[in-house]
């Protein structure tokens, strides 16, 4: 029906316009709360960036200009008019605008994150339904342990496990970085050689990913497998592909898409372990980096990107949970 | 014979669990007539709707059918492999399952889901199953037919999921239903709606139908010849009339007896005593003796076979034997 779909839609647009203004509000508390226990930290930029040519004297001069000697609140009213004027401050640390720091590492890290999560669907998925399908036999104990050992291994031991068998060893892939220094590759070479540097970091990535995922699928399918629809649609002479598949993929997906939402800050927080080791020039290492210079204005404009991302991660999960049952309904 | 629909010859499905084996049924044999309405009795757990999917070979594993053959229309379906009989469910032979609830998929709507098995059946495109499937919600019943149509189970009562049920069984025209239980969810007044229509549509399409339910109200309604199970077993069988006049077997009486009776001035509603039997630790003997008023040392000893006790009348008992 044409008319249903029409109110359909309209109530759809009406809820999410009332989830976006919800977040202002959100957004501000979660500021606050942020600017105030960041300030908590002992110390300042600089007591830990030690220039032996800088006097007492200098420090203190250098704090007032940056209104490290006022009280937070204070502070914390300075960093908001600036970022209502679109300015969120220059980094301590970079001595450039925080947007242009953040903008010149996240996408590095939304890249690598991006490429592992769409491998991990692709993986996990088909392994999880097959592992259901065919529950206790070999296939579901093989991917049983190697979700297990997903789980367990440490990134940072399994990085270093791979550079030292596919770098060290066999010298079949490159040992950081994300482009061969000293060469400049344009169109398809840039792309294959940015491909080819991602290959160990991302495998990194996708197994701890895959491992999860992948036992969610199949609980997920193993429930959805027993149900009595499934049994009627196997008595209407359906191919059991169909059954499985269709009557019962659809069904199970539902809890597992309503995860993929609450992924979207994951795809731009960066990897601090997986990409310090491999030096990828993503935005984990710059988080560490702000975290232990009290780098307030990039700390505060990473972490509130990321409070967006989550809050907006929530609201897509919410569509899409309601676009694939119809017995949601927004309100 | 000519006129049987479907026959079923020492049917054995065991269920090999981690405790043991399971004989859920256990040697069952009989016929369905061309439009007769076989009715099969017996407590929850008696392996009635086993028998019942076992004729379409729908027993999931652990469970297994072990041997005994099931010949419809000429054809050992137990034979016949996964293609073949899939060709078979929900064409020749369809299933209206007890949970309306939870037997239709969520996710899909009516028309989806009836519209499903006519254009795998049926060789019909996506637009003429779905003017089909209005027809069939239209033939079971169910009002403003072209909306519900594109809607979800969770907008419908429980009496028009069953319906819709109902159309999506009777959509390819099948020879046999199989109702497992069919009006045990639902309320008084949806269930002889329910029994109507189904009484209707079977005069309509002169189909048999396997009424598996545990509801001698309904049998009573409905059924031409009854089976009464326990235990894996067929422990009785007769034309209901027969049945329901001269029942033999101390079990079937016992079920008679514990139907309410609006008119009998009774206190307390008579029970069977005792429980089924653990299906992994069947007594001796005749599985029924430990509950059995009558019950003698032979039936502790050994296991009564199904025997003609009078004309079209058989039974599985001790007490009968040696009366023909």
């Amino acid at each position: 029906m044409p008319g249903t779909i029409t109110k359909r839609g309209e109530m759809m647009r009406q809820y999410i316009t009332r989830r976006l203004i919800q977040m202002i509000p959100i957004l501000i508390g979660i500021s606050i709360l942020l600017f105030f226990i960041l300030q908590l930290a002992p110390g300042d930029i600089f007591s830990t960036m030690m220039n032996p040519h800088m006097t007492a004297e200098m420090k203190e001069e250098l704090r007032h200009q940056l209104h490290l000697d006022q009280p937070a609140y204070i502070q914390y009213f300075y960093w908001v008019q600036g970022v209502l004027k679109g300015d969120f401050g220059d980094s301590f640390y970079f001595k450039q605008p925080v947007t242009r720091v953040i903008n010149t590492y996240i996408w590095n890290s939304f890249l690598l994150s991006l490429v592992s999560f769409i491998l991990s669907v692709i993986i996990s998925i088909p392994i999880g339904v097959i592992s259901a399908t065919r529950q206790y036999s070999r296939f579901d104990y093989f991917f049983t342990v190697v979700a297990l050992i997903g789980i367990s291994i440490p990134s940072f031991y399994f990085g270093l496990l791979l550079i030292k068998w596919f770098s060290v060893d066999l010298k079949l892939f490159p040992v950081s970085g994300m482009m061969t220094p000293g060469v400049n590759f344009v169109g398809m070479e840039k792309a294959a050689d940015i491909l080819y540097h991602m290959a160990l970091p991302c495998i990194v990535l996708t197994l701890s990913s895959v491992a999860g995922l992948m036992r969610y699928t199949r609980s997920s399918m193993l429930e959805v497998i027993r149900q009595d629809y499934i049994k009627t649609a196997r008595a209407k002479g359906l191919r059991e592909r169909v059954v499985i598949y269709k009557h019962a993929l659809r069904n199970a997906m539902i809890p597992v898409i309503t995860i993929f939402g609450m992924w979207l800050p994951g795809l731009f927080s960066g990897a601090i372990i997986t990409e310090s080791i491999f030096n990828w020039p993503g935005i984990g290492p710059i988080e560490l980096l702000a975290v232990n210079n009290r780098d307030y204005p990039l700390l505060m404009g990473i972490n509130l990107i990321l409070a967006l991302l989550t809050l907006l991660g929530n609201l897509i999960a919410d569509i899409t949970y309601a676009l694939v049952d119809p017995r949601i309904r927004l309100k | 014979m000519a006129d049987d629909l479907l026959a079923i010859h020492d049917l054995r499905t065991y269920f090999y669990t981690e405790d043991g084996l399971v004989k859920a049924v256990d040697g069952v044999s009989f016929k369905i007539k061309k439009g007769e309405v076989l009715g099969v009795v017996g407590e929850s757990g008696c392996g009635k709707s086993i028998t019942a999917m076992s004729i379409l070979k729908l027993i999931d594993p652990p469970g297994k059918i072990i041997s005994g053959d099931v010949i419809f229309e000429g054809i050992n379906l137990i034979e016949l492999k996964e293609d073949d009989i899939r060709k078979i469910r929900g064409a020749s032979i369809s299933v209206i399952f007890q949970e309306p609830m939870t037997s239709l998929n969520p996710v899909f709507t009516i028309g989806d889901q009836i519209g499903e098995a006519i254009m795998l059946h049926q060789d019909l495109d996506k637009v003429n199953a779905r003017k089909k499937a209005i027809e069939m919600l239209k033939t079971v019943g169910i009002p403003r037919a072209d909306e519900v149509v594109d809607e979800y189970p969770h907008e419908l009562s429980g009496g028009m999921r069953q319906r819709a049920m109902i159309a999506m069984a009777i959509s390819c025209n099948p020879k046999l239903l199989i109702a497992d239980e069919p009006t045990t969810a639902l309320d008084v007044t949806i269930q002889a709606q329910i029994l109507e229509l189904m009484r209707n549509l079977k005069n309509d399409l002169g189909s048999s139908v396997m009424l598996i339910t545990h509801d001698l109200g309904v049998v009573a309604e409905m059924a031409d010849y009854v089976i009464v199970m326990y235990a894996g077993k067929i422990v009785e069988e007769a034309e209901v009339v027969e049945l329901f006049k001269n029942a033999k077997h101390p079990y079937t009486i016992g079920l008679l007896q514990s139907k309410p009776v609006i008119m009998r001035d009774e206190d307390r509603l008579n029970s069977i005593p005792g429980q089924v039997p653990n299906p992994l630790h069947m007594p001796s003997g005749c599985y029924f003796h430990p509950r059995c008023s009558h019950a003698m040392d032979i039936c502790r000893e050994s296991q009564p076979e199904l025997k003609e006790v009078c004309e079209g009348h058989k039974a599985a008992c001790w007490l009968y034997e040696g009366v023909i």
